[in-house]
């Protein structure tokens, strides 16, 4: 090799080399700066799965996901607790072992409608049981889609309707126990008339008899059982008897909260928004806290009910004088005048599934307490119920105290009524 | 012979007064509406009136009140199955009110009762 062809060898090496040098270093600063972007992706990530995580395991409903073949792929806290299990003792399982201790999935089970449609889907009124707890509930399911838009898994929504279930078969077995009452009441009435006949004959007859007439003592008899049974018809388990008020010191703003727990419940999934406004101050008042809840109840839930879609239902509490007032107002489509009138008549209904008691029965509370209610009703513009309760005082010395805040050496004797 | 009119819808009942107050001295009438009642106000009046309360058409009641317009010093009895009328306001202007039984010693005792009080015993 020449000197010259050495001299461009060692050059071009050199060359090489210091090119492979820089190209290294470039290389090197490049790959650090991906790391680094990869390394903040990577956190960004990591930080919104907490974030879907803490979303996930705080919703107070249970949430669980499952994939095509119903094992469960995550379980939020709420639902791990009430099937008293750790997350990871239940990931990994079909849904049905760890519910139903089946073999297969569910027939009931929702998830099936959204794997074959792609859409989401709902059962309610679903009863849920594990060894120590049974919740009843409403199963909603939202699919999960690949890339390819195929339903690759179900979100399950289980939420917890317990107490409005609750809620509602105490106001069905009050409404069917208010229905008993009226019918007792009825055929005591109807019983009544004849039974005068009877009784008032039988007395002629007895009367008519001579003192040794043997069939004087079977007259006798007649008359006695006749009496008996007059006893029972005054004695009958009429509505009056069984709405008879067990009267306490009541706070009706603590009553409106609990009615508004209740049916907030019901109306959750529903477009109606319940709104209420709470006179600051409003007296304590003497009443049945059970019945003015259920009265409070029947007249709202219509309220909520009359709602075909969107609307709104408002409650509100004021005092006017010495009586404390509830307006109950909504914005459904308000009442005819022909329903109206038959409005608190016992029997009288609108609703397919009603018993026409409610009101009748709201009523006779209300008039218990020796309230009033009154209904204002605009067709298009909605209806307002407007419920008035005297302000009863428990007694003078008890009402001294509250107002002057100590009691004073005279009262201290005396025993509070 | 002091005159009653009884008025009920129930045929049985009307039988049963008619024949316990006959047996206690009085004239009875009985009339099963308080339409006939009003008719025999004018045709055929009594001394004193038992008048039932849920009858068919005209209720005791309503007719209680065209008597108190009519016929102010005619003392009237409520007789009635249900208690509940008691708190009508309107049954206040009755002489008096009793609740049916079996029993009819509490209206022949009222009767008595209503009619010394008017003076027309």
């Amino acid at each position: 090799m020449s000197s010259l062809g050495l001299q461009l060898a060692q050059g071009l090496a050199a060359w090489v080399l210091a090119a492979f040098a820089v190209g290294l270093a470039a290389g090197w600063a490049l790959s650090r700066r991906r790391r680094q972007r990869l390394e903040r992706e990577r956190g960004d990530i990591i930080k919104s799965k907490q974030q879907l995580q803490a979303i996930f395991d705080g919703i107070t409903d249970g949430l669980i996901i499952v994939d095509s073949n119903f094992k469960i792929v995550a379980v939020n806290k709420t639902e791990a607790a009430f099937l008293g299990k750790e997350p990871q003792e239940i990931v990994g399982r079909p849904c049905y072992e760890v519910y139903c201790r089946g073999g297969s999935a569910c027939e009931l089970c929702p998830a099936h409608e959204t794997f074959a449609t792609g859409q989401p889907a709902l059962v309610s009124r679903l009863e849920l049981t594990t060894g120590y707890h049974r919740k009843g509930v409403d199963v909603y399911t939202f699919p999960v889609k690949d890339e390819n838009g195929e339903t690759v898994q179900a979100i399950q929504y289980i939420k917890d309707v317990t107490d409005r279930l609750k809620l509602q078969r105490q106001l069905r077995e009050v409404e069917q126990l208010s229905g008993i009452g009226q019918m007792a009441a009825n055929v005591a009435h109807e019983i009544r008339n004849p039974l005068i006949a009877v009784g008032g004959f039988a007395r002629q007859l007895h009367e008519n008899m001579g003192a040794d007439d043997p069939n004087r003592e079977f007259t006798g008899i007649i008359l006695e059982e006749v009496t008996r049974l007059e006893q029972i018809l005054r004695e009958q388990l009429t509505l009056e008897k069984h709405l008879q008020p067990a009267f306490r010191p009541v706070d009706v703003n603590q009553i409106i909260r609990d009615v508004r727990k209740l049916l907030s419940h019901g109306i959750l999934s529903s477009q109606v928004r319940l709104s209420g406004e709470l006179a600051d101050g409003l007296p304590v008042t003497m009443g049945d806290a059970n019945q003015l809840k259920q009265a409070f109840l029947n007249i709202t839930n219509n309220a909520i009910q009359s709602i075909e879609d969107v609307g709104e239902v408002h409650v509100s509490t004021q005092q006017r004088g010495e009586w404390i007032v509830v307006r109950i107002a909504d914005s459904g489509p308000g009442i005819t005048d022909e329903v109206m009138g038959k409005l608190f008549v016992p029997f009288f209904t609108t609703r397919k599934t009603g018993s026409g008691l409610g009101l009748a029965v709201t009523r006779r509370i209300i008039e218990n307490h020796g309230g009033e209610i009154e209904v204002d009703s605009e067709i298009g513009k909605g209806t307002v119920f407007e419920v008035r309760l005297p302000i009863v005082r428990s007694s003078p010395e008890a009402e001294h105290r509250k107002r002057y805040g100590e009691t004073s050496e005279e009262e201290a004797g005396r025993n509070d009524v | 012979m002091t005159k009653l009119l009884v008025v009920d819808d129930e045929k049985n009942i009307r039988k049963l007064y008619e024949t316990e107050l006959t047996r206690e001295g009085y004239d009875v009438v009985t009339v099963e509406s308080a339409e006939d009642a009003l008719e025999k106000l004018e045709t055929d009046p009594p001394d004193l009136i038992v008048l039932d309360i849920r009858l068919e058409g005209m209720d005791g009641i309503d007719c209680l009140r065209t008597i108190m317009e009519k016929r102010r010093d005619l003392p009237v009895i409520l007789n009635s199955a249900y208690s509940t009328y008691k708190q009508d306001f309107a049954s206040w202007m009755a002489d008096a009110y009793v609740v049916k039984s079996a029993d009819l010693s509490e209206l022949k005792t009222t009767i008595v009762e209503c009619l010394e009080k008017r003076g027309k015993a």
